[in-house]
């Protein structure tokens, strides 16, 4: 009999398998790989200038980069033609349906980490407030995997948001519009502070050292076309080592539907997906980190519950322009990173927690993925776009989400998920951003914002929250979905709230502290 | 070549000579032809109309697309630039066209300005152009 089996290859089933290892597991996943590596080597826009013509790597022969011409759009990462499969396949393994809610789901290995911006937060005290856990609770997994996959950033000023870390590698280097905005700030710093916003450098799973076999980041800027970058952090490097040295096994091509518990055992459903048979696995325990989404509708599908509207949490975003006019006209940084540059955070009495941003280059993505964003002819756009890029940053703002009763995620009759999530930007955090920004010379307008769909940031959680006391369709302090002896939850489906920072970091170490609390950690 | 493939080779030469001036690389036309298939907006009776409109009356093409971009949202024509963008932008012949690799504040400023000229004139012509030829 196998001890554990984990349902998925992402953050929180690779932590899962990391915490677990040594003990019989059996790790089931989809496990979609990329279609191979583009031929891309050194700096993306070296290439561009130097090779004719760069179609099959940045387009591709199936134009998957055009994806985003007609039909829903999705994230600017998951659309070229070796990144894409990251989401591929997804809208027939877990059909969504919803009018307001532009989610994905993603059955490769690694799942959505993928394509992430490598934030890596720590939920401290405050952001815990909700859950029946504290930061001390998880502190010990914090460590021990900020020592496995190396972060860089520093404990500047957002240390009192991000927790302090003693272990971390050097910041990445930053662009000249990012060092100016954060000099910016540090002469101003007790104005920005007495508004309750911070600026800092960010923390990131990006190595700027050699660690643990893995080189350091050398600012290629092909985070959106190359996938497997070994100096940005991805859960397949971990399980690939695990599965290498025998410590779990993994078992690709099955996606999970269905478990069943039996007196000292679960009884997990696979489809095959390659003879498209039904199987079954045997273990004593089930982790469930199939993503929350995938999670939910394993859990509704093993009730055959086709009535119950369970809650659902996402960060709402805004996207900001922020462009500082010196630079207008100057040669773009090409020797950059589309890596977040700097993080904001930015308190304010109408949210419940404060709300952080990342700022971003313009230099990652082509082109032609914004040049009809602008309201010029096209031609003129063009012509913006080649002089704005090297004055402009993007903040990406991350509200918290918010509970709410119209926001729920159910599984119907016919197997597709329902999701319903309305949500409509007060402003008042962008107006405040804008207006202090502009102190330190970064232009912007509030109607210059965008406001992506529901669903876009990725961070989706608290479908089967974690409670010191549940009810149905919740979970226990140890992950044990209420009503079964032998079922965990282990990834964003049990966060009893999100805050507005990314939810990966603490997804791992919660998975870590899930499954290494299991009877005798198995082993 | 079909009926519909020629048309769409005739639409990506003009376009492009519109936007960029000069030969398109016919590896591009070619590449634009196969994009439609999987753009089914670009390839509507009414997008299909209004092509033939402007390629037969040697219409402006741009002034047109903006017009209708401003007033509709996103009209088949802007699907159909913007494959033709991103067709070009992989090729390192249209680099500088996309990135900035001289500085230089004033003629960008000066450059921006007269982009901007250029838009206003753009839109008063292309919303002739819609309502002359019935375009909307």
């Amino acid at each position: 009999m196998i001890d554990a089996i984990i349902v998925g290859s992402g953050p929180a089933g690779t932590a899962s398998a990391l915490a677990l290892r040594g003990a019989r597991v059996l790790v089931l996943d989809v496990g979609y790989t990329a279609p191979g590596t583009p031929a891309l080597d050194g700096n993306i826009y070296a290439a561009r200038r130097q090779r004719e013509d760069l179609f099959s790597e940045l387009i591709g022969e199936g134009f998957e980069g055009l994806r985003n011409i007609s039909g829903r759009k999705i994230s600017l990462k998951l659309k070229s033609p070796f990144t894409s499969y990251v989401v591929h396949n997804w809208e027939r393994l877990c059909p969504l349906s919803s009018t307001n809610f532009e989610g994905v789901v993603s059955f490769a290995q690694g799942g959505l980490a993928n394509a992430w911006g490598a934030g890596v937060y720590r939920f401290t005290d405050r952001e815990l407030s909700e859950f029946p856990i504290s930061a001390s609770d998880l502190t010990p997994y914090f460590d021990e995997l900020t020592a496995h996959i190396g972060v860089s950033g520093i404990n500047d000023d957002l240390a009192a948001y991000f927790g302090r870390d003693l272990c971390l590698l050097p910041p990445i280097r930053i662009s000249a519009v990012a060092r100016e905005i954060l000099a910016a700030y540090e002469r101003r710093k007790s104005h920005f502070r007495a508004r309750g916003i911070t600026v800092g450098l960010p923390r990131l799973a990006v190595l700027t050292e050699p660690h643990d076999g893995r080189p350091a980041y050398s600012y290629d800027n092909l985070e959106f076309f190359k996938p497997y970058n070994q100096a940005i952090y991805n859960p397949v490097f971990t399980l690939d080592k695990l599965v290498a040295r025998g410590e779990v096994e993994l078992r690709r091509g099955f996606l999970v539907t269905r478990f069943e518990e039996r007196e000292s055992f679960v009884e997990v459903t696979a489809r095959n997906l390659s003879l498209g048979q039904d199987e079954v696995f045997r273990a004593r325990k089930l982790l469930l980190a199939a993503g929350t989404l995938s999670t939910t509708k394993i859990v509704l599908a093993a009730r055959s519950d086709t009535r119950t509207r369970l809650p659902l949490l996402d960060n709402p975003m805004c996207c900001i322009p922020l462009i500082r006019p010196r630079y207008i006209g100057a040669a773009l940084e090409v020797n950059d990173s589309s890596l977040a540059q700097l993080n904001v955070v930015c308190e304010d009495e109408s949210l419940s927690g404060p709300v952080q941003a990342s700022v971003y280059g313009t230099t990652g993505p082509l082109r032609s993925d914004v040049l009809f964003e602008f309201p010029l002819a096209i031609s003129a756009n063009l012509t913006w776009a080649r002089y704005l890029s090297p004055a402009m940053a993007l903040m990406m703002l991350f509200y918290p989400g918010q509970r709410d009763p119209r926001n729920y995620i159910c599984l119907r009759p016919s197997g597709e998920l329902e999701v319903n999530y309305e949500w409509r930007s007060p402003g008042t955090v962008e107006r405040k951003l804008i207006r202090e920004f502009r102190r330190i010379g970064c232009l912007s307008l509030l109607s210059l914002c965008q406001y992506p769909p529901m669903g876009a940031s990725l961070h989706y959680a608290g479908t089967l929250p974690m409670r010191q006391t549940p009810g149905e369709y919740e979970t226990h302090p140890d992950g044990r979905l209420e009503g079964t002896r032998n079922v965990h939850i282990v990834d964003g489906a049990c966060f009893s709230a999100l805050p507005s920072k990314n939810l990966t970091f603490t997804i791992m170490a919660n998975a870590m502290r899930i499954a290494r609390g299991l009877p005798g950690a198995m082993a | 070549m079909s009926g519909e493939a020629e048309a769409l080779a005739r639409e990506a030469r003009t376009l492009h000579r519109a936007l960029f001036g000069g030969a398109i690389p016919e590896e591009v036309v070619q590449r634009y032809i196969r994009a439609h298939d999987g753009c089914p907006a670009a390839r509507t009776e009414a997008a299909r109309r209004a092509l033939d409109i402007i390629l037969s009356r040697n219409l402006d093409a741009e002034a047109i697309e903006y017009a209708l971009r401003l007033r509709k949202g996103d009209p088949a024509l802007t699907q159909k630039f913007q494959i033709l963008f991103y067709l070009v932008e992989v090729r390192s012949a249209y680099y500088p066209r996309f990135v900035n690799e001289r500085p230089g504040a004033a003629r960008a400023a000066w450059e921006m300005l007269q982009a901007v000229q250029h838009s206003l004139v753009k839109f008063v012509k292309g919303c002739y152009l819609i309502r002359r030829y019935h375009l909307d």
